[in-house]
C-alpha cells in the first residue's frame, strides 16, 4: 500500500478505535473513591457539656431551603470519624449499585441523632431515589432551612474537617448534610456543607 | 463486562504504569541471564557479545539521564494538551485503557517507521540497530533523542481525550512488549499468533541487514499494522543483525554518539546546502546512496 494510502486507512482505524472508547457502555455507578470529609476534629466535649474549639459561631450566615428529599444508601450507627468506612460499604453495595438507573450527580451524607458529645451520629449515605429504579429502606431528609457551612465547592479532605469545627455546637445541633457533586466519572468535583440546629 | 467500565482513579493508573515500568526491567534482567545461560551452553559466548551487552546497558543509563532532564516537561505537555484542547474526555476504564492500547500501538507504528524514514530520526534510532547481536539487552539500546520523537505521535491520543497517565500507561505497555521481542531463544510462535501479533520472529527481520529485510516490521504489539500497510517480511533466510556499514565498537559513548556524529560528518562532507538539508530529512538509503554514487565518481 502506499504511503498516502496507509495514512488515511491508519486516519480510519483511529477514528473507528476512538468511536469505540467514545460509545463504551457506562453503566451507572456509584462513586469508587470516597473523598470524605470528617476525620476524629471533633470539639472536644467533656460531661456533656461542648466545648467549642473556636470563639463564636459559624461565620457564614446564608442558608438554603432544602425540600423533602428521599435518599437511599448504607446506614449505621457510628463514629463521625469512621465515616469512610460507610462511603466503603455504600462502594461495595452491589444491590444498591445495581439499581442506578444513571451515573448519579451527587451523593448525599446525612448525620442526625448525635451522641451528647457529637463523636458519633446515625449517619446515612446514598443515591437520591430519583437515580434508582426501585427502592426499599429509604432515608427522608428533612425539609427544613439549613445555614450554609461551606459553599458548592472543590474541597479538600482537610478542609472538609476544618468546616466540621466551625459548627456552633452550643446550639442543639440537629442535622449535617453533605452533597457531593459527582462528574461523569463518579469523581467528587464539589462539595456543600450544611447544617440544622434544633429551634430553641 | 462490567469490570471493563469500572474507572479506576488517576493515581491507580500511574501506579500501574510505574509499577510496569519498575518491575518489568527485573523481570527483563533475569531474561537476559536466562539468554547468556543459553549462548554459553551453545559455546557462543563471546567477548563481543560480552562487550556489547555491557554497552548496551550503560547506553540505557545516558539514556536514562537525559531523560531526567525532560521527563516532567514531557509529561507537562501531555497535560497542557489534554487540559486545554482535548476534544472530549474518556472515562479512565479498561476499555478505554484497551483502546489507547490499540492507538498507542499504531502511532508506534507511525514512530518507528518515521525514524527508519527519516535522517535525523534514523541517527538515534540507529544507535538501537547498530549491534551485531540480537538479545534482551538490545531492547536496552538508546540513541540520545530516543525520548523525543514518541511525544508527536502520542500527543493526539491527548486531544482524542486519552488521560495523559494512560497514555504514559499504554505507551510502557507496547515498549514491554517489544522489549521481549528482542530475542533468537524463541524460533517461531504458532501461525495464528504470528499472523495477529509481533513476534521475535518478525522483529528479528526488522534488525536485520539483509536487503529483502530492510524496511519491514516496523510494529510494536500488533504486526497486523505491517501487514496492512505493506511493510511486512516473513523470516526466512536467515538473518544478519546491525547496520551497514557496521559500528563495530563496543565503546559505550562512540555507540550512543554514532548516530549524530555520522550525520554531522555526512552534512560536513557535502556541499550544496539543499543536500545537507536533505540528510536531515531524507531517508537513510538517500545518504546511502549519495555516499555510494561518490565513491563511484571518484573510482571513475
Amino acid at each position: 500500500m502506499k504511503l498516502a494510502g496507509s495514512i488515511l486507512l491508519s486516519g480510519a482505524i483511529v477514528f473507528a478505535v476512538w468511536g469505540v472508547a467514545l460509545l463504551q457502555p457506562t453503566p451507572a455507578r456509584a462513586i469508587t473513591v470516597p473523598t470524605t470529609t470528617k476525620t476524629g476534629e471533633q470539639p472536644i466535649v467533656n460531661n456533656n457539656t461542648v466545648v467549642v474549639s473556636s470563639e463564636g459561631k459559624t461565620s457564614r450566615s446564608d442558608t438554603k431551603q432544602l425540600e423533602a428529599l428521599m435518599i437511599e444508601g448504607n446506614t449505621a450507627m457510628l463514629a463521625t470519624s469512621q465515616v469512610e468506612q460507610l462511603w466503603r460499604e455504600l462502594s461495595n453495595n452491589k444491590q444498591l449499585n445495581q439499581k442506578l438507573v444513571r451515573n448519579p450527580a451527587v451523593i448525599y451524607v446525612y448525620y442526625r441523632d448525635f451522641s451528647a458529645n457529637y463523636d458519633s451520629a446515625k449517619v446515612t449515605i446514598g443515591y437520591p431515589t430519583s437515580d434508582l429504579s426501585s427502592t426499599k429502606a429509604t432515608t427522608t431528609i428533612a425539609s427544613a432551612t439549613y445555614d450554609r457551612l461551606l459553599q458548592k465547592k472543590k474541597y479538600t479532605p482537610s478542609q472538609l474537617s476544618k468546616a466540621w469545627q466551625e459548627i456552633d455546637y452550643r446550639r442543639n445541633l440537629e442535622h449535617v448534610i453533605e452533597i457531593h457533586h459527582l462528574s461523569e466519572n463518579s469523581e467528587v468535583i464539589a462539595t456543600e456543607v450544611l447544617v440544622n440546629y434544633e429551634e430553641q | 463486562m462490567d469490570y471493563l467500565t469500572i474507572p479506576f482513579s488517576v493515581d491507580d493508573i500511574w501506579w500501574l504504569e510505574a509499577f510496569i515500568d519498575d518491575w518489568f526491567f527485573v523481570i527483563a534482567l533475569a531474561l537476559f541471564v536466562v539468554e547468556l545461560l543459553r549462548y554459553a551452553f551453545k559455546k557462543q559466548i563471546t567477548r563481543n557479545l560480552l562487550g556489547d551487552s555491557v554497552t548496551n546497558f550503560i547506553t540505557l543509563g545516558l539514556f536514562m539521564l537525559l531523560v531526567s532532564f525532560v521527563a516532567l516537561a514531557y509529561i507537562a505537555v501531555f497535560f497542557f494538551v489534554y487540559d486545554n484542547f482535548k476534544l472530549v474526555e474518556l472515562p479512565p476504564t479498561l476499555w478505554t485503557i484497551g483502546c489507547c492500547i490499540i492507538l498507542a500501538d499504531l502511532a508506534y507504528y507511525w514512530e518507528h517507521r518515521f525514524l527508519h524514514k527519516n535522517g535525523f530520526a534514523w541517527a538515534t534510532h540507529t544507535v538501537h540497530h547498530s549491534s551485531p547481536h540480537f538479545n534482551i539487552s538490545v531492547a536496552y539500546r538508546h540513541g540520545p533523542l530516543d525520548w523525543l520523537f514518541p511525544l508527536f505521535f502520542y500527543l493526539p491520543l491527548a486531544l482524542l481525550g486519552f488521560h495523559p497517565f494512560i497514555i504514559l500507561l499504554a505507551e510502557v505497555i507496547v515498549q514491554v512488549y517489544q522489549t521481549l521481542l528482542h530475542t533468537e531463544t524463541v524460533k517461531k510462535l504458532p501461525r495464528p499468533i504470528e499472523t495477529i501479533f509481533n513476534t521475535p520472529s518478525h522483529h528479528r527481520v526488522h534488525h536485520a541487514r539483509n536487503t529483502q529485510y530492510l524496511d519491514k516490521n516496523y510494529a510494536g504489539i500488533f504486526i497486523i499494522w505491517d501487514r496492512l500497510f505493506g511493510t511486512f517480511a516473513k523470516e526466512e533466510e536467515k538473518v544478519k543483525y546491525g547496520v551497514y556499514p557496521q559500528l563495530n565498537s563496543v565503546n559505550p559513548i562512540k555507540v550512543f554518539f554514532s548516530g549524530y556524529i555520522k550525520l554531522v560528518q555526512q552534512i560536513s562532507t557535502v556541499s550544496s546546502w539543499a543536500d545537507k538539508f536533505r540528510l536531515l530529512y531524507k531517508p537513510p538509503l538517500w545518504a546511502w546512496q549519495q555516499t555510494q554514487q561518490k565513491k563511484n565518481s571518484e573510482s571513475n
